[in-house]
């Protein structure tokens, strides 16, 4: 890691959570970016900048949820003793921390401060749960284990809430061949963040 | 005597999926139905599943409506009617991580679930790329990933290296790697419990999506079927051939053996209904002392 990284990491230490911490559990609310309906003139270009501009990050703290929660599955159900693939491990940790900087360099403009915060909260919460992989005895540690998969819990709902399909920010990649989606007319037409909880 | 009675049951279907997706290379041949189903397999005591579909409430329903999916019902409706509930499901067979396959799991408290180990290394990775390739991501919902590691947690995941044989009692899984995704399986029922069967099912997952796929038309090269490899394929379609051809080999090449979970005309072949709810039960065997849900 380059020494502006770590200069990075110190300057935006994550929030630390016990594993009891009622934080964990909270359930976010969408925070979406707001359209051209909500917000005229300059903050109407200033949402669609921001967004744009959010967008590469928001992909790699979803990549990084889907990392970190495949390497738990090889550390608590591989029969391989060597599962969990220290390249692997470094490459997502490598690029998350290259998004979390960024994300932290992101000077959002006021309409989309909200959505932003909900991001560092997911990435403060990510790095953590990195740390916690790169520790000795992780995969022999079962409160390890465990803390990191509750932390993945509270990323996972604050991604979920900060997703916004107008900016291609969403859990699965709909923009490809196996999908059917594009003659359809959206179903979420009113509703940017196509995992809002509504009607469950 | 049969061990198992296999039934494929409808739990959704997508009315107009395009045809190139389903057969390699069909393009602009339109589109047809694609039933989402999964697969019970009920017999000697054991109840056990082949993929769990996917859950349609919160972000399931927003990936179900983005994919054009009508008329989902859940586990415990399609379930009962092969009177089996998802309580009832003791182990099932993850044949690949798409979200309509690995989507549902927490509706199977019971369930003991297997996964290729490959399918989770080889999708942490391809989520270190760089974005121009992300393609090899289509379909995956990290959400899942994330549901996966509570059964993990919970010790009711088995990560899988390869074969698997006797998961069940004459039930083996068997990989296809690099196919249809990076570590997709199929199921092999050996129904007489042999290990050189004679009435042996394959329940192919995804590697095959419908009869076009293993009975293709091969008038273009002067014979009279042909494989046509699955259109959607994160490895390649050599290795869809090949699977198909191991598939096809384990059961001495009669094709309807090769039971393809996305076909709307299996009814043709095997005893079939229409629910209340507009979902298709196919029966593809009965086993010993069991009643048939179809008739």
């Amino acid at each position: 890691m380059s020494s502006q990284s770590w200069r990075s990491v110190l300057d935006h230490k994550p929030t630390i959570h016990r594993p009891d911490c009622e934080a964990l559990d909270q359930q976010p609310n969408a925070v979406a970016i707001p359209d051209a309906d909500q917000v005229a003139g300059q903050a109407s270009e200033d949402a669609i900048r921001y967004g744009l501009s959010v967008r590469p990050h928001y992909e790699v703290l979803k990549r990084s949820l889907g990392q970190i929660s495949g390497f738990l599955i090889l550390a608590y159900a591989s029969q391989k003793s060597d599962a969990l693939d220290i390249e692997a491990v470094a490459a997502a940790r490598e690029q998350f921390f290259a998004a979390r900087d960024a994300l932290y360099g992101l000077r959002p403009p006021a309409v989309g401060a909200a959505h932003h915060r909900t991001l560092l909260r997911a990435a403060d919460l990510l790095d953590g749960a990195f740390g916690l992989l790169d520790h000795k005895g992780f995969r022999q540690s079962e409160e390890r284990r465990d803390e990191v998969a509750q932390r993945l819990q509270a990323v996972h709902r604050l991604i979920l809430s900060a997703s916004d399909d107008r900016f291609a920010m969403t859990m699965v990649d709909f923009s490809h061949a196996c999908c059917n989606c594009t003659s359809l007319a959206s179903p979420t037409q009113n509703s940017p963040n196509p995992h809002s909880r509504q009607g469950g | 005597m049969s061990t198992y009675s296999i039934w494929v049951l409808e739990y959704c279907a997508v009315e107009a999926y395009h045809k190139s997706g389903i057969v390699y290379g069909a393009h602009n041949q339109g589109t047809k139905k694609l039933p989402y189903c999964y697969v019970v397999i009920k017999g000697g005591g054991r109840t056990a599943m082949v993929d769990v579909g996917y859950n349609n409430k919160d972000y399931g329903r927003y990936l179900g409506e983005k994919f054009g999916v009508t008329n989902w019902h859940p586990p415990e409706t399609v379930l009962g009617e092969v009177d089996v509930t998802p309580g009832d499901v003791d182990s099932a067979f993850i044949t690949h991580a798409h979200f309509d396959h690995f989507g549902n799991v927490e509706e199977f408290p019971n369930a003991h679930f297997y996964v290729q180990e490959r399918e989770i290394a080889k999708w942490i990775w391809a989520m270190s790329l760089p974005e121009r390739m992300r393609w090899m991501m289509i379909a995956i919902d990290p959400g899942d990933i994330l549901r996966g590691v509570e059964l993990a947690k919970s010790g009711r995941l088995t990560c899988v290296d390869g074969a698997m044989e006797n998961v069940l009692p004459g039930v083996d899984l068997q990989p296809a790697h690099d196919s249809h995704t990076f570590g997709s399986m199929w199921v092999d029922v050996r129904n007489d419990g042999l290990a050189a069967s004679e009435d042996r099912w394959i329940l192919a997952g995804d590697l095959v999506y419908d009869f076009d796929n293993l009975e293709g038309d091969g008038d273009i090269v002067g014979v009279e079927t042909m494989y046509n490899p699955v259109g959607l394929a994160v490895g390649s379609q050599v290795n869809l051939l090949l699977a198909t051809e191991r598939m096809m080999s384990s059961v001495g090449h009669e094709a309807r053996r090769v039971i393809p979970i996305h076909e709307e005309r299996l009814k043709d072949t095997f005893p079939s209904r229409i629910t209340k709810n507009n979902l298709r039960v196919t029966e593809i065997c009965l086993g010993s002392g069991e009643t048939s849900k179809v008739a």
